[in-house]
């Protein structure tokens, strides 16, 4: 071990409680930080994940002019075809087409203005978790001529059961009358209480014939294999609909920009009590090293006066400072990791997050994420900031005077 | 020999110890000042938020305490309903708890223009009872809202881009009438209002309650019963006053309509304290690190203070009331600088480029923070009271040394 290193190691524990105090409170805010990154990690992607594959997908093909004006005459032509083309590209792991209307629908006893939403059956489990929650009956299928499948808390609003018919009044594409009676074959339970309270779902091909759409749908709802790998998948499908001009893909951030910006809100208000706590503990450090200057005048006067240049004190003192932070540093993410790994498997709970789950489509626990980032992020910037507290002691040190000094003046 | 240190010389002897070692007291006043200001701001900001996303939840349908038949709450349905208050209710709701009332009507709806049709929830209210004071968010920028026998509708502006159509159109609404058939109705648009969430403004249509009661085929049945307390601190009395003459009516303040609201709402003192407490303990270190090296610097003078005489409690005294002044000057500064913070946005941050992350979590894009001086004193009271609890070890080691030792200790 080289000299210096070895005094500085040395100058640290000359007082032990001092220093373990300090390590103490680097690690704390270490162990903090990395418990809440990884919290905050492992519910921005649940709820992503979550949100995502309930319905929006991570990409959508629409007309052009239906993200900023969803009327119907803004539609996709040859939509079945197209979506089926879209399937084949190695980088899209589910897609379907949908059409999107409104319309009236009447049981026997209710009546309740809701969006109808026409699905490919066979596909909307590729790109949709709502097929996966079936409560009763079955799904939609090609043996389901005029079948609708209801939201668990419609079909309680219109006190509708398997086997009821139901009524659908509303508006073509071409602004003629729409109209149909029927069948529910199936009630699902998305999780998402305003969704699962408004909406509906029939087979596309009855949804063109009820509406007027012919071979049009509404969008091509998309799935990649992850979220990371949107824009990749976004390239390979821009490259396939680059002949039609009238279309254009919209990735999440666009269809739900809600999401991203809610995100980045709770990030910003957890930046803010994560610089306040690294200020604190940089505060501590500044005055631990503060005191180790202060008590040591003597001690540098006198080596100040044997030739000892003020710079080697000086990178004596940040040695000093390094190996405190690097402490710090250490036990932080060791209690930080074991902490994240314990909650990874436990799972954390917090008051209120049963009916922020029904908001946000949360699951009732969150598991925090340990990944190379979350765990050193935190701890990295504490101790970049330890280091930087040694700044201030260290210009006292400069204008140390060694006669004043050794008179512990 | 029993020396007698009067409290006004302790302090004095206090505040002269903290300023022997300037430097270091500075720099943790410093940091108990941004500790506290920066939890003060943080809260006024949570609660700011948390207020907004109430009263934004509130905004479609106002009312301090609102009425409902048991059910209505999770299946707004017209099936739902209730006359016209009379009797001892129509009594009590003009008695003296309140400052206003009304009923309304409220049901899920459709409408059509010649080009397009949507969902969204129609609400019937009496124009002279609530005028605009109770949807005075709304800004009106086109046409009049309804009087009481207007039979028009008033929209959101987005609505009205959506629907294709303009004002002076008609339109038709469609929803389930009382009888349980299909109700609809002709309307002429004559009111154009924007609301600080689209979110809203797409949602919601007006109408005069009696030209609502006609379509529905409900005459003078009402759904909710919105009251306006004349003081919002009584409003647990009303509350139970009005359970009391309808026991069976689900009857529900402001701040309990939102299960996730109130539940945010009834655990936001539990967050505020554990995010305090946190905060301090962070702090804890470097406090009790400070006053370690200010008793051990003075082991001599505190073995030559017992030698003369002073007892050991007044050596702790003395050095309790040092840290008391420390966290005092701490708490006052921070104080000073989360007040100087908040006032300078008491009229709200503008948040509107984050305007769809704020409408997703229900809240408007201006943020304004909200004070009260509970948290205040909770803040100041949970850091001094845990400061103090942290200087007892020390200060007991203290005034326990030998004189001997501690005098002739190098």
């Amino acid at each position: 071990m080289p000299l210096s290193l070895r005094l500085a190691w040395r100058n640290l524990w000359r007082h032990q409680r001092r220093t373990w105090l300090t390590v103490a409170a680097m690690a704390l805010c270490n162990t903090l930080l990395i418990f809440m990154i990884g919290l905050q990690a492992g519910s921005y992607l649940t709820m992503l994940n979550n949100n995502l594959a309930v319905f929006s997908g991570h990409l959508q093909v629409q007309h052009r002019d239906y993200h900023d004006q969803p009327k119907p005459r803004f539609s996709v032509a040859n939509g079945v075809a197209l979506a089926a083309r879209l399937r084949q590209l190695p980088e899209v792991s589910g897609a379907a087409a949908r059409g999107m209307g409104f319309a009236l629908l009447s049981s026997d006893k209710r009546s309740k203005a809701m969006q109808v939403i026409g699905v490919e059956a066979e596909y909307e489990a590729s790109v949709s978790s709502i097929p996966g929650t079936l409560r009763e009956g079955q799904y939609l299928s090609a043996d389901t001529p005029n079948g609708v499948l209801l939201g668990q808390r419609s079909a309680n609003h219109l006190k509708a059961n398997i086997g009821s018919e139901i009524t659908l009044l509303g508006s073509g594409r071409d602004g003629s009358f729409a109209a149909s009676v029927l069948t529910v074959v199936g009630i699902v339970d998305s999780g998402m209480e305003e969704f699962d309270r408004n909406t509906v779902f029939i087979r596309l091909s009855d949804f063109q014939d009820i509406f007027s759409y012919g071979d049009e749908v509404s969008h091509i709802a998309l799935l990649s294999a992850s979220i990371f790998e949107v824009a990749n998948t976004q390239a390979a499908i821009d490259g396939l609909i680059a002949d039609r001009e009238t279309l254009r893909s919209l990735d999440w951030d666009v269809l739900m920009p809600g999401l991203k910006q809610a995100i980045q809100s709770d990030i910003a208000s957890a930046l803010f009590i994560y610089t306040v706590l690294i200020i604190v503990v940089v505060f501590s450090v500044l005055n631990n090293q503060l005191m180790a200057v202060l008590e040591r005048r003597k001690e540098y006067g006198i080596l100040l006066s044997l030739g000892v240049a003020h710079r080697r004190l000086i990178g004596l003192l940040f040695t000093e400072t390094a190996l405190l932070a690097l402490l710090g540093l250490l036990v932080g993410i060791a209690l930080g990791g074991a902490l994240n790994e314990y909650f990874a498997i436990v799972g954390v709970q917090f008051a209120g997050m049963e009916e922020m789950g029904e908001k946000f489509n949360l699951p009732a626990r969150i598991h925090p994420i340990t990944h190379p980032l979350t765990l050193l992020a935190g701890p990295i910037i504490v101790f970049i900031g330890s280091v930087f507290a040694a700044l201030y002691p260290a210009i006292k040190l400069r204008h140390l005077n060694p006669v004043s000094a050794r008179a512990g003046l | 020999m029993s020396a007698k240190l009067p409290t006004t010389h302790l302090l004095a002897l206090a505040w002269r110890n903290l300023w022997r070692n300037s430097e270091r007291s500075v720099v943790m006043i410093g940091a108990l000042a941004i500790a506290v200001a920066a939890m003060l701001f943080l809260i006024a900001m949570m609660r700011g938020l948390l207020n907004d996303m109430s009263q934004q939840n509130l905004r479609a349908l106002p009312g301090d305490l609102q009425i409902h038949q048991p059910g209505y709450l999770d299946d707004p349905s017209i099936d739902y309903r209730m006359p016209w208050p009379s009797g001892d209710l129509l009594a009590e709701l003009d008695g003296v708890g309140v400052a206003r009332w009304s009923g309304r009507l409220s049901v899920g709806a459709m409408v059509a223009s010649e080009r397009e049709a949507r969902g969204i929830q129609l609400i019937g209210y009496v124009p002279s009872r609530e005028g605009q004071n109770s949807f005075n968010e709304w800004r009106l920028i086109d046409g009049d809202w309804p009087s009481d026998d207007s039979k028009g509708v008033v929209v959101g502006a987005s609505l009205l881009e959506k629907l294709d159509t303009q004002l002076g159109k008609r339109i038709v609404l469609t929803s389930q009438g009382a009888d349980g058939e299909i109700a609809d109705i002709g309307a002429r648009i004559i009111g154009v209002y924007r609301a600080e969430m689209a979110q809203l403004e797409e949602r919601l249509v007006y109408m005069a309650l009696p030209a609502m009661q006609s379509m529905l085929r409900s005459p003078d049945d009402i759904q909710q019963i919105a009251i306006f307390s004349r003081d919002p601190s009584r409003l647990l009395d009303v509350q139970s006053r009005f359970q009391q003459l309808l026991p069976s009516a689900d009857i529900q303040r402001w701040d309990q309509l939102n299960s996730y609201l109130s539940a945010m709402l009834d655990n936001m003192d539990a967050i505020i304290t554990v995010l305090i407490v946190v905060m301090f303990i962070t702090l804890a270190f470097g406090l009790v690190n400070t006053l370690v090296m200010a008793i051990f610097e003075r082991v001599k003078e505190i073995g030559l203070m017992l030698a003369l005489g002073l007892k050991p409690t007044q050596i702790a005294l003395m050095i309790l009331a040092e840290t008391l002044v420390l966290l005092l000057l701490g708490i006052a500064i921070g104080n000073a600088a989360a007040g100087l913070a908040l006032l300078s946005l008491r009229d709200g941050i503008d948040l509107s480029a984050m305007a769809e992350g704020f409408a997703m979590i229900g809240a408007a894009p201006s943020l304004t923070p909200q004070f009260l001086w509970r948290d205040l004193w909770m803040c100041n009271g949970i850091v001094s009271v845990l400061g103090l609890a942290c200087s007892l070890l020390p200060a007991w080691r203290a005034a326990h040394y030998s004189p001997i030792e501690a005098l002739y200790r190098d």
